[in-house]
């Protein structure tokens, strides 16, 4: 009950003293309806009232007032109609319950104070909260009413600012102490139901607390600062010396360290990830969508500190494509997509500006009535691209999003990118495919042990990397013919130019298929393709099958610096 | 995204001049609108499942018939009936609750909770329309468990329900939804810290077997006296704190960061 008290006069005497005024008006009138209707929660309310007189601060609490006087009728009414027995009260004299009473409640309202002010975890705190619940309140509704005292306030001072956290650490003690006294005249009838009464009071009061809290004063609530709102801006992403600690396969034991992370990107810009499995970039894109929170250093997106709660609206403005797809395998995808526009506040998927169109172009137009559960891998990712599109998302985060994507489909997916980003829309994308990154990103980011080791265009990205390509050669030829080639590719391995030549396919006795992989791809290639024309084979495909980091990364020790 | 703004800002000004209450009402309908869309999602999840559906409708009729017709033959008191009235509400709801725990579970097995987060759903809506349907279905298995009992007793032995009954009904009705509540917040508790199908399945075994053994201490209270007043204070005092409190429990559990923090 002290906690909406004193948050919700933090927030008036802070920013409406004219508002304190009207409730102090309205908890004099209260007191004085109170105190005429029933001794008890008279008592009970005029302690209280003392209390705010001591303090101007607390006086404002009329809401809490109002429950533990209510607490007082409710006693009354139990007791006058026989269901409050008095032989249910402690076998102690008054004096020894009420210092009891005093003591317990001032070291419960201390707690509070410390509490809060080393900002216990939410659930630890309401896990001893709930500790006399679960012993069927062992100790009769005494301890419970100060251990949800205890939870009462962590919830309500995490909202406060410094001021009024210091203030904290005067006010429990004073007001445990009249608490106490209170107690003493409100278990005098005996502990009856009573005790539960007050139980009841007091969750009602988290409750009231909770619509209190939420309320965002600029002044008091640091948490809720208007900053936190998504404003216009130009920089999508601003990330300087970000560390994240995340936990291991869920563990709480194995927790592992990402950063320093410095990024920053603008309206319309597109940067990919790249680096190999396990360098962080999955994390990368957890955290910019705002799934992990940073532990240190400074994540804003789209202006909104990343570290503490970021708003609804925020979320309105990121579209995110996970490694996971997370679909209901039961719904239909109709069902599904309609689902997520309700969520992001659309009535029906035809409100969404040209979805149908997108639906068209993924294919997906034809599948509604079809159950996720039947769909392929490759249709389901478009679902999933579908999905994070509805709110037209200012910031796309897509992570390995063309795995299992046909040409057709990845080729409409890099138009359609393109588009999102003449648009204005940001694109942060991980990805293994070096073309991929080509084709889609602006810059591209080399991560490795959590950090991102350099950020270059596309063009300049590819003379930094001296990785290894792996390549894909076609020919028309007859096996004899291969098995030429093939020795040839072999001849430049000896020479070691080339690495690992192979003859993968053999289709149908005319198509022939060659892998070989080579780190020089601009001096290598050229040479391979006279090679084979000179043995008068027909080379009518040459293409990249893979772009390997492990060179490049080796580079970079674990603390992002180049070994020399 | 402007809307929203200017909603914030509205809500700012609207502070700064003192009507705290003013623009709530907005938000409640907001939040009032999202729990439904979860809750039909869940329900219509739950509709599909055909063969839990089935051994639940089975569980709520064959128990009730074989205990109603049971008890008939061995000629119970009409006082004695509370108990299994009880028995009878509680084991539905021990049975129907337990899924609020599966709910979640599955949730983080299929990985769909971190599509849901990133939508503007506050973490309040998602934990109420998940759990509100179990405590619905759970309360009206219960009811309909109960009045089968009652059915089935009261044609077999052809005995008229009796006065004092009727109070053990209304016991048996605020109890069931209170532990209704309680079992879907114990259900999120322990659902939230739990991460494959397997430990899924062993934890809602030794939930029901703690329910059952809470069952049955709350059979011997009113093997006590079944109907005395000492039992119904403590048991209607109690038991709804016991089902706010762990409901309230789950629900601050139900956090973004706590639960992605255990996804990956």
């Amino acid at each position: 009950m002290l906690d909406a008290r004193i948050v919700l006069a933090a927030q008036l005497s802070v920013s409406n003293k004219k508002s304190a005024r009207h409730i102090d008006v309205f908890e004099a009138v209260l007191l004085g309806v109170l105190c005429s209707l029933t001794q008890t929660g008279g008592t009970i309310a005029l302690v209280q009232g003392g209390l705010g007189a001591l303090d101007r601060l607390s006086s404002v609490g009329a809401g809490a007032i109002g429950l533990t006087a209510l607490s007082g009728i409710l006693a009354e009414i139990f007791r006058l109609i026989g269901l409050g027995s008095s032989s249910r009260g402690l076998r102690t004299s008054p004096v020894a319950r009420s210092v009891a009473f005093g003591l317990g409640f001032g070291a419960a309202q201390f707690l509070n104070a410390s509490f809060a002010l080393v900002s216990v975890p939410r659930p630890i705190a309401l896990t001893l909260l709930s500790v006399p619940l679960t012993v069927r309140i062992s100790f009769k509704g005494v301890m419970t009413s100060a251990l949800l005292e205890v939870g009462l306030s962590v919830l309500a001072t995490r909202a406060l600012n410094a001021r009024a956290k210091r203030l904290l650490v005067l006010i429990p003690l004073c007001h445990g102490a009249l608490n106490g006294i209170a107690l003493r005249v409100f278990f005098e009838a005996g502990f009856g139901p009573a005790s539960y009464v007050i139980l009841v009071a007091a969750l009602a009061s988290i409750i009231a607390a909770l619509p209190v809290a939420r309320v965002e004063s600029p002044t008091v609530n640091a948490e809720f600062s208007p900053s936190r709102i998504p404003k216009p801006s130009n920089e999508a992403v601003m990330a300087r010396e970000v560390m994240c600690s995340y936990s291991v396969g869920g563990s709480w034991s194995q927790r592992t360290w990402l950063g320093p992370l410095n990024l920053q990107i603008g309206l319309g810009e597109s940067v990919a990830l790249v680096g190999p499995n396990g360098a962080g970039k999955t994390t990368i894109l957890r955290l910019l969508a705002g799934l992990l929170p940073p532990s240190r250093g400074e994540l804003r997106v789209f202006g909104t500190d990343m570290a503490g709660r970021h708003s609804d609206e925020l979320r309105k403005l990121i579209g995110y494509v996970p490694d996971e797809d997370g679909l209901y395998p039961k719904m239909q995808v109709g069902k599904y997509l309609e689902f997520f526009t309700h969520l992001y506040g659309y009535n029906s998927l035809q409100e969404v500006d040209e979805f149908d169109k997108l639906l068209d172009s993924l294919g997906l137009k034809k599948l509604l009535e079809a159950r996720i559960d039947s769909l392929s891998k490759g249709t389901r990712q478009k679902l999933v691209l579908a999905r994070a599109l509805i709110p037209r998302p200012k910031l796309l985060l897509l992570d390995e999003p063309t795995t299992a994507l046909d040409l057709p489909s990845m080729l409409e997916f890099f138009q359609y990118i393109a588009r999102l980003k003449r648009a204005g829309c940001a694109v942060v994308l991980s990805t293994h495919d070096f073309e991929e990154a080509r084709q889609l990103a602006d810059r591209i980011a080399l991560v490795h042990a959590g950090r991102i080791v350099w950020e270059l265009p596309p063009a300049e990205a590819e003379q930094a990397i001296s990785g290894r390509w792996t390549f894909r050669l076609r020919l028309v030829a007859n096996a004899t013919q291969a098995a030429q080639a093939l020795e040839v590719l072999q001849k430049l391995a000896r020479q070691g130019i080339l690495e690992d030549p192979v003859l993968s396919v053999s289709n149908d006795g005319q198509m022939q298929e060659l892998l070989f992989a080579t780190r020089q791809p601009i001096t290598t290639n050229p040479r391979i393709l006279q090679a084979m024309i000179d043995l008068g084979l027909e080379p009518y495909l040459l293409a990249p099958v893979l772009r390997q980091w492990s060179n490049e990364v080796e580079r970079f020790d674990d603390s992002g610096k180049r070994v020399p | 995204m402007i809307a929203g703004s200017e909603f914030r800002e509205a809500t700012f000004e609207r502070t700064r001049n003192g009507s705290l209450t003013d623009g709530l009402f907005d938000e409640m309908a907001r939040i009032v609108r999202d729990i439904l869309i979860v809750v039909k999602r869940e329900l219509s999840d739950f509709s599909k499942e055909r063969a839990v559906l089935a051994a639940d409708a089975f569980s709520a009729v064959a128990l009730p018939l074989y205990l109603g017709r049971l008890a008939a033959s061995v000629h119970l008191a009409p006082a004695r009936v509370s108990i299994w009235v009880l028995m009878i509400a509680l084991a539905q709801v021990f049975i129907v609750s337990t899924s609020a725990l599966q709910a979640l579970a599955l949730e983080r097995e299929h990985r769909t909770l971190a599509p849901l987060l990133m939508t503007p759903l506050s973490e309040r809506a998602i934990f109420l329309g998940k759990t509100l349907p179990t405590v619905a279905i759970a309360v009206f298995q219960g009811v309909f468990s109960v009045t089968l009992f009652l059915c089935a007793t009261h044609f077999s032995a052809h005995w008229p329900v009796a006065l004092a009954d009727w109070g053990s009904i209304a016991l048996a009705i605020a109890l069931t939804v209170s532990t209704a509540f309680q079992c879907a917040g114990w259900g999120v508790v322990v659902g939230s810290l739990i991460r494959s199908s397997r430990a899924t399945g062993l934890a809602v075994t030794l939930l029901s077997l703690a329910f059952s053994a809470f069952a049955a201490n709350l059979g011997l209270w009113a093997l006590a006296d079944p109907l005395g007043r000492e039992f119904r204070l403590e048991v209607i005092l109690t038991q709804p704190a016991l089902g706010l409190g762990m409901f309230l429990l789950a629900a601050s559990m139900y956090r973004r960061t706590t639960l992605l923090a255990r996804i990956w």
